[in-house]
């Protein structure tokens, strides 16, 4: 099929139930991107380019540690679910949003560090600057870090990783391997 | 501005049906109240109230140097910012070849928006609306279609002339300001007296010439007749309304502004809003815009001239 | 054409170069818009490249570079689908002008380029918007104004044009998107314009058209 521009008439809403890529005015389906037709089972049109992934609530969210400070931790969200962004968002866990049990013997710098790589969920949209996002669930955390040492370490409970070479343990609030 | 989608529903609906909430038909006008010369420090003043929304403009006339030719980015000297605007815009137009820009005066407008005119408005988005409204005026004044003979501003040549600092103050709104406030300039520049200044030639050479400010004798600014009212038509629901209330112009999802002149010739056509509108409904807005205008045009005159010969009241009085 | 974009175009209407860029839906930055509203916001910035003109232009924007600034996204906004977008969300539209040719021209042509980019960019549009401009110029004092279509620097510029226009209209809605028209014309000729310009729209928007689904992703428009 040829390829749809934004404003193509599809067919009659009568007919086909509109999906991703079209919308409904006066009874009829037409596209809303550049892309290619689909039909059945509801007619949908398919774009050739990834859109960007955008950070919504509820969702699983990976990144990067930036910042940390006795009341939260700043995260750079590069993967929203499994796609990536193609912009980097800002997002920040905090204190209370770490874990779900013993709130308030939480300690960010035994939870996290700059550079750590973060599994969180999106709570919120937050403020201005930041999405809130929390990793109060046992498969959240941190999934993979850099000891003091220089390397990968390895989750020993899900509050302590060991350092391969130097056998130190370092705190963090660890994700559940799968 | 919050409104329930009932009331949505309910504004639209009875637009459709040509009556409006307040029992008027689509394209009826709210009666204004217009008072000029109120100001004694300025050469041309009004004050229009519509409904709620008042209005007022000042207008004032000072002597200042013709744009040099070339505008050097940095030369500031004392212009301040509007003054600075408009040079760089009259710089781009003596660059594409128009003639005319160093010998003529110039209108500077500003509009300052009360904060009690639009309270549910936060200060950035207040700020933003009298920038907008300002542009409106100042364009609509300084281009082809603003009617004002910017020539006959002119003292000397290349070296001096009128800046008249057009400055409009919204007290309060009820509804969509431009109308109003384009029709209050209006009223301002027809009653502007202006000092008359001769000028004369105190040595042989071309740029020897003086000039002199007469104390008492003043003349009005040429071609103020001829300067535009503006009609804005909402779009609520499939129809087109004129003068709406502020409910109304929650409820429009486009409108078409129309500059309409004394002689019917449109001087300037814009539409806004976040949504489109069909053609028929474009060319409609134009034609019911230039009659509508045309009225109000008769009207303000007719107003303008029943107070020349009645007594002023007082500022707050009426 | 912009690969760090996520969407672009080019396009070239004679002596016209215009050239646009969309990043988004991006997390929107603090200055823009209220923290109190949360809906997506479309952001957009026309600027003439300082080369672009006989003469320099600085690279602060001046008032007329900020006014097409404003009329770019008037006749966007009516295009685009803000409930297809994230919530507080930006799109971010740059348009550049690397040569211009009259400057209602170059804003029609830079509207035309900026929708192309977006659809490039997947944000979900109910239409392209296609932008035209025109000139009232009559031929001599007595005869009835011309209205010329897409008008060249000498001919908006000429000491004898009566008015210019900038249409934006949405041609499969039938519907106009922006339209300004500043000067001194009557009535009738308001009217013959806006069915010139409306053809002209709808005669590009097939043009458009024909590009986007030849190569697959918008690119140059000529």
């Amino acid at each position: 099929m040829a390829t749809a521009i934004p404003g193509q008439a599809l067919g009659n809403a009568a007919d086909f139930a509109a999906g991703s890529g079209t919308y409904t005015r006066h009874g009829h389906v037409y596209a809303s991107v550049i892309g290619l037709p689909k039909t059945k089972p509801k007619v949908e049109v398919v774009r050739g380019k990834d859109a960007t992934a955008v950070p919504s609530i509820g969702a699983i969210v990976t990144g990067t540690i930036v910042r940390i400070n006795p009341r939260w931790a700043t995260l750079k969200v590069m993967v929203v679910e499994s796609v990536p962004t193609s912009e980097d968002f800002q997002g920040i866990i905090r204190l209370q949003d770490v874990r779900a049990t013993e709130k308030e013997k939480v300690r960010i710098d035994r939870s996290f560090r700059p550079g750590d790589i973060v599994r969180a969920r999106v709570l919120s949209l937050g403020d201005a600057r930041n999405y809130y996002l929390s990793t109060a669930e046992n498969e959240l955390g941190v999934v993979f870090a850099t000891s003091l040492g220089g390397a990968t370490m390895i989750p020993v409970s899900w509050e302590q990783m060991i350092c391969p070479k130097t056998r130190v343990v370092e705190y963090r609030k660890c994700a559940k391997p799968e | 501005m919050l409104l329930s989608p009932a009331e949505i529903d309910y504004i639209t609906k009875s637009c459709d049906r040509n009556i409006r909430t307040d029992g008027r038909s689509r394209l009826d006008l709210r009666p204004f109240l217009i008072e000029t010369g109120l100001l004694a420090q300025a050469n041309g003043s009004c004050r229009l109230r519509v409904d709620a929304t008042d209005v007022v403009v000042g207008v004032k006339a000072e002597i200042g140097s013709i744009v040099p030719e070339r505008f050097e980015e940095g030369a500031e000297g004392d212009r301040d910012e509007d003054d600075a605007e408009v040079v760089r815009d009259v710089q781009a137009q003596t660059e594409d070849g128009g003639d005319g820009a160093t010998d003529r005066g110039r209108v500077v407008c500003s509009v300052d928006c009360a904060p009690s005119a639009a309270p549910y408005l936060s200060p950035l988005a207040l700020q933003s609306l009298s920038a907008e409204l300002s542009q409106s005026v100042s364009r609509l004044l300084n281009g082809p279609g603003g009617g004002l003979d910017l020539k006959s501003l002119c003292i000397i040549p290349r070296r001096t002339c009128w800046v008249l600092y057009v400055d409009a103050m919204i007290l309060d709104s009820s509804g969509h300001l431009l109308d109003p406030l384009h029709l209050a300039v209006r009223a301002a520049l027809l009653t502007t007296q202006i000092p008359l200044v001769t000028v004369q030639r105190v040595g042989t050479g071309a740029l020897d010439l003086d000039y002199d400010v007469s104390a008492d004798r003043t003349v009005p600014v040429n071609g103020a007749i001829g300067v535009p009212v503006t009609v804005t038509l909402h779009r609520v629901g499939t129809r087109l309304i004129a003068d709406p209330t502020a409910q109304e112009e929650r409820c429009a999802t486009a409108r078409v502004t129309v500059h309409v002149d004394g002689k019917g010739r449109v001087c300037g056509v814009k539409k806004g809003g976040k949504g489109g509108l069909e053609a028929g409904l474009v060319k409609e807005a134009v034609r019911e815009g230039r009659r509508v205008g045309l009225d109000v045009v008769k009207g303000l005159d007719k107003v303008l001239e029943e107070e020349g010969k009645g007594q002023r009241v007082g500022f707050f009085a009426a | 054409m912009v690969p760090a974009a996520n969407g672009s175009a080019f396009m070239e209407a004679g002596k016209i170069k215009v050239m646009a860029a969309v990043y988004g839906p991006r997390q929107r930055p603090a200055s823009a818009g209220s923290t109190s509203s949360s809906s997506p916001v479309l952001l957009c910035d026309f600027k003439f490249a300082p080369f672009a003109s006989p003469s320099r232009r600085g690279y602060l924007k001046d008032s007329s570079e900020r006014a097409a600034s404003l009329s770019l996204l008037r006749a966007l906004e009516p295009a685009v689908r803000y409930e297809a977008l994230p919530e507080r969300s930006a799109v971010d539209v740059f348009v550049t002008v690397l040569e211009e040719d009259g400057v209602q021209a170059s804003v029609a042509s830079a509207i035309t380029c900026a929708s192309v980019a977006l659809a490039d960019a997947g944000i979900e549009l109910y239409d392209l918007v296609i932008g035209c401009s025109a000139a009232f110029l009559p031929s001599s004092p007595d005869t009835p104004t011309n209205v010329l279509l897409d008008p060249t620097v000498v001919e908006s510029t000429h000491p004898s044009c009566t008015g210019s226009l900038i249409m934006a209209a949405m041609p499969s809605l039938a519907e106009v998107a922006h339209f300004e028209l500043d000067g001194s014309v009557s009535g009738e000729e308001v009217g013959e314009s806006i069915d010139l310009a409306l053809d002209a729209c709808a005669s590009l928007h097939g043009a458009v058209k024909a590009v986007i689904a030849g190569s697959g992703s918008g690119d140059t428009v000529s």
